[in-house]
């Protein structure tokens, strides 16, 4: 364990029991966070992400159920804390951003009433108009225009954009340790979208606080991140350093997903798509679970690799780069 | 909020003229029915022509019946020979207390269930609830109030099957119940309970299933919502937890409120005659048997207006609650 | 059992998209098979219907007729063998008399179904796809009589028109047909704006091609759960007016009519309220248990719990 670890994730698995067959849709996946880096997760819809980022504070709904794995946070395993203690945890030491704000604002409450609950939760002894004091500087802070007037709007009254700020203000409401972005951008118009990506950078600069954000978008990537995780399939297939990865991408699966968008970091002819499809997860290729997909595909990839350091601080799991 | 009531007056004139069309344009012989029916005497016949302008043309008589009922003038019942509101206003508060007493048992008895069956969602105990949801809105009201007599005052000998009881010392709202709590009135406060018990609970009964089923399946709603998981992503819990379910899951209940209440009214016609309940629904069906038509309309258009203005009522709840719903 | 519900379920899902209506149905019927309540309400309709149409003919004892030559033995007695039902007043048997009632039941359902249906189903098609004035209108009508409980109103009709069976039928369907315009109007709503409307407009087709050839198929599975559950509610509701003296009269064996009949003779002689109340409950439970599952099977919120509910 680095010292500047601040969160470790070993072997978490968890898996969906449907009528159809079970879910694995994280299987296996271990990583770590490090204090004050923004790490990023990359992989298509339905890869697993959003389910990794929701089981560390075991926020896994059924059919879903964490199966097995730790997460480490300053020491103390998350998946064995009473519920209790890990209340305390979410929202305080580690904070979410979702997807969509136009859901996860609750309809019937202004939008400084849920930053101001989110303070007042973790911290009983204030009053409550110390915490709407709070609430407004915080809004301030997330660059909402007029936070006296906004904090009485309800979220049915603000732009899409403006409300992904209040959510952001209640990410960092309790200056978190570890916010998780989860698609933070996706909901919002383009134009919106850099805006909000600039707030979520400068707010760790501030509090030095870690990201971990869940895009599929690369271009967000190459603009904020540190490291990347790509994941395909509920598994890590490789773990790199920013601009590792996009100068010397290892997988055949990173490669194909760089392929397909412009590259910022390096001049493509034209863009091309991976071949195939996300596989059904509930009935998987056996071995590596890219090979139907591979390009590059070996009589060993029947078999699953590993994940296995190919250079200081990149990993890979793929049989070509076995050594 | 004036301006939602205005909203209210075409709603009002509305029914004031569908009364009009059901009372004077469709019979063949309005005078007739007026005066009551086949076997009514022909003088009378042509008294009730002049006394109702049922001699002037259509346009002039619906101004004249929307006059009077605005004045007050519900007409003159045959059967009982006093004017119609005057009856009314002496059988409205028994209705209106049974209805009351009926709709506070569905709520203190429908949301605990509904949330139960939330709760224990897809559990043998969910399907009871479920098919006693059922049973509830399938029973015919008027049969089980038969039934509910049968058990609890023939064979248990419990309970009283008819009448209201005894009026307290003092009345001031008509509402026996209530007025008994009023004055202190311990004696009777329990007789009128008791008397109340067999009607409220068969005219809950038939709703209460209902309650519960939207309970349950708004609770549903809500507690898998984004917004419910965003809350618990920010450590919320206890009742600032749940202090967004109960606010989110009584917006739909208080939307059917105002059906549930409509349908407590109509249950409330059929079951009084079962238990002799001196109340609105007993006096229409009198007057229906009696061929009383002065007395059949004023029911239907007192209940009609009651009914608007607990939709009104349930608008306003619905309003405070909501902020996306502007008044 | 399993595998082929999940195949049906999973090939219904991939064709939503092309819109295959037969593969809801099968979907819907493998959901019945499975669930033993839907199933229970489908044969109690079924039966109802089925009894509706045959139940004079089966019944042991003539319905209707007095036999005056042996009422001094025969009436008024209790549930046995040969009565199990019990007999009425008159020495009727009281079993044939409300297996007569189905009919009565049925008839007046349907009947008020028949008109209620395409009245609210036109309205609400035009209201919905014009909109403007005629939608304002419309509304404003439907408004009117829903500002009435439902009951109340039908009470009035029945009572303006003269007690009767046809003038019960007349009442309801009178009293029934807004709630159906609603509907309608609000699933119109949502088809019109959708692309293939669209699609139809650019290309030409005549606005009453598109109401009936488009929009009305795309209306009506809603509409389904909604006649499902009135039918019942119709049941009762003209068992209600005849209870209160309009409606049915003697010697038609009307359920409503002759609960009230029954009445007469209570608590003595029970059975002669008890079993036509039965007959009212159960059939309705069986439409309602119908609606309510039907309700679930389209919804699709419940087609994804089954496809990922929990294994325990």
């Amino acid at each position: 364990m680095y010292l500047n670890t601040l969160l470790e994730v070993r072997d978490l698995r968890v898996y969906f029991y449907t009528y159809a067959g079970v879910v694995r849709a994280v299987d296996g996946v271990s990583f770590s966070v490090r204090k004050g880096e923004i790490l990023c997760i990359v992989g298509e819809t339905g890869c697993g992400k959003s389910v990794m980022s929701r089981a560390l504070t075991r926020m896994v709904k059924p059919p879903g159920r964490i199966v097995s794995g730790e997460v480490l946070f300053d020491g103390i395993d998350l998946l064995k804390l009473p519920e209790k203690e890990l209340k305390k945890i979410r929202g305080r030491e580690i904070s979410y951003v979702y997807q969509d704000p136009g859901s996860v604002l609750d309809p019937l409450y202004t939008a400084g009433f849920h930053v101001a609950e989110t303070v007042l939760t973790h911290n009983s002894s204030m009053k409550f108009n110390e915490v709407w004091g709070k609430a407004i500087r915080i809004f301030r802070e997330v660059l909402i225009p007029d936070p006296e007037a906004k904090a009485k709007s309800y979220p049915h009254e603000l732009s899409g954009g403006m409300k992904q700020r209040v959510v952001i203000a209640t990410a960092i409401a309790n200056t978190p340790k570890l916010i998780i972005a989860d698609e933070p951008t996706t909901a919002l118009d383009v134009t919106v979208q850099a805006q909000v990506m600039e707030l979520i950078r400068s707010l760790k600069n501030k509090y030095n606080s870690s990201v971990m954000l869940i895009t599929h978008n690369l271009g967000v990537v190459a603009e904020v991140c540190d490291r990347v995780i790509v994941m395909y399939a509920g598994k890590i297939v490789e773990v790199a350093l920013v601009e590792e990865l996009f100068t010397n991408p290892l997988h055949p699966y990173t490669q194909g997903l760089l392929e397909a968008v412009p590259n910022p970091l390096r001049k493509v002819e034209r863009l091309r798509s991976i071949h195939g499809s996300v596989p059904n997860m509930i009935d998987l290729p056996e071995g590596c679970r890219f090979n139907p997909r591979c390009p590059h595909k070996l009589q060993l990839c029947n078999k699953e690799p590993e994940l296995v350091e190919y250079s200081k601080d990149h990993l890979v799991s793929c049989w070509l780069y076995k050594r | 909020m004036i301006r939602r009531a205005l909203t209210f007056i075409p709603t009002i004139v509305g029914v004031l003229i569908l009364t009009f069309v059901i009372s004077h344009v469709i019979p063949a012989d309005p005078a007739r029915l007026w005066a009551g029916g086949v076997k009514a005497r022909p003088e009378i016949i042509e008294l009730m022509r002049e006394k109702y302008h049922l001699n002037l043309p259509i346009h002039e008589q619906l101004v004249l019946y929307i006059r009077d009922v605005f004045t007050g003038n519900w007409r003159e019942s045959p059967m009982t020979k006093r004017p119609v509101l005057v009856d009314l206003a002496e059988y409205f508060p028994a209705t209106a207390e049974l209805a009351i007493v009926a709709g506070l048992i569905q709520i203190a008895l429908g949301i605990p269930l509904g949330l139960l069956a939330a709760l224990k969602r897809d559990t043998p105990v969910d399907h009871l609830i479920r098919v006693l949801a059922l049973i509830g809105v399938s029973a015919p009201a008027f049969w089980l109030a038969i039934a509910l007599q049968w058990i609890f005052y023939y064979s248990l000998g419990l309970l009283p099957a008819t009448s209201r009881g005894i009026p307290p010392s003092q009345t001031y709202t008509g509402l026996y119940i209530f007025d008994s709590l009023l004055t202190g009135d311990w004696n009777a406060l329990v007789i009128n309970l008791r008397h109340i018990a067999l009607p409220s609970l068969t005219l809950a009964f038939t709703g209460l299933g209902i309650i519960a089923r939207v309970v349950r399946n708004t609770t549903l709603d809500v507690l898998s919502s984004e917004f419910m998981d965003f809350a618990e992503a920010r450590g919320l819990s206890g009742a600032k937890f749940y202090r967004h379910v109960v606010k989110n899951s009584s917006i739909p209940i208080v939307t059917i409120a105002g059906l549930e209440f409509g349908m407590l009214l109509s249950g409330a016609i059929v079951i009084e005659t079962v238990f002799s309940w001196p109340g609105i629904g007993l006096y229409a069906v009198n007057a229906i048997n009696s061929l009383d038509y002065p007395a059949i309309m004023g029911s239907t258009l007192l209940i009609s207006l009651i009914f608007i203005a607990v939709n009104f009522i349930v608008d306003i709840a619905y309003a405070i609650i909501d902020p996306r719903v502007r008044l | 059992m399993l595998k082929k519900f999940n195949r049906v379920l999973l090939k219904s899902n991939a064709l939503r998209s092309v819109g295959s209506i037969i593969y809801d149905w099968r979907l819907a019927f493998e959901v019945i098979k499975r669930s033993p309540l839907t199933m229970t309400g489908l044969i109690i309709v079924v039966g109802f219907i089925v009894l509706g149409a045959i139940g004079p003919y089966i019944a042991p004892y003539n319905p209707i007729e007095i036999d005056f030559s042996s009422i001094a033995l025969k009436r008024l007695q209790p549930p046995s063998l040969q009565h199990p039902f019990g007999t009425d007043e008159y020495g009727r048997d009281l079993f044939s008399r409300v297996l007569a009632g189905a009919r009565v039941s049925l008839m007046v359902s349907m009947a008020v179904m028949s008109i209620a249906i395409p009245v609210g189903l036109v309205l609400g098609l035009v209201a919905g796809y014009y909109g403007g004035v005629i939608d304002e209108i419309i509304m404003r009508v439907t408004d009117v009589f829903l500002s009435f409980p439902g009951l109340v109103l039908a009470i009035a009709f029945s009572a303006t028109l003269g007690a009767g069976l046809f003038s019960a039928m007349l009442a309801l369907s009178i009293v029934w047909w807004p709630s159906y315009v609603r509907v309608v109007r609000a699933q119109v709503l949502v088809v019109r704006e959708q692309l293939f409307i669209e699609a139809a407009k650019a290309m030409g087709v005549s606005t009453r091609r598109i109401l009936f050839k488009h929009i009305l198929p795309n209306s009506i599975t809603p509409l389904l759960v909604l006649v499902t559950l009135d039918f019942g509610s119709v049941i009762l509701a003209s068992s209600a007016l005849s209870f209160i003296g309009l409606g049915a009269q003697p010697p038609t064996p009307e359920w409503g009519r002759l609960v009230a009949d029954g009445r007469k003779w209570f608590p003595d002689k029970w059975w002669y309220s008890f079993f036509p109340g039965l007959a009212i409950l159960i059939t309705v439970l069986g439409f309602n248990i119908l609606g309510d599952g039907l309700r679930d099977i389209l919804d699709p919120r419940f087609r994804r719990r089954l496809e990922f509910r929990e294994v325990k």
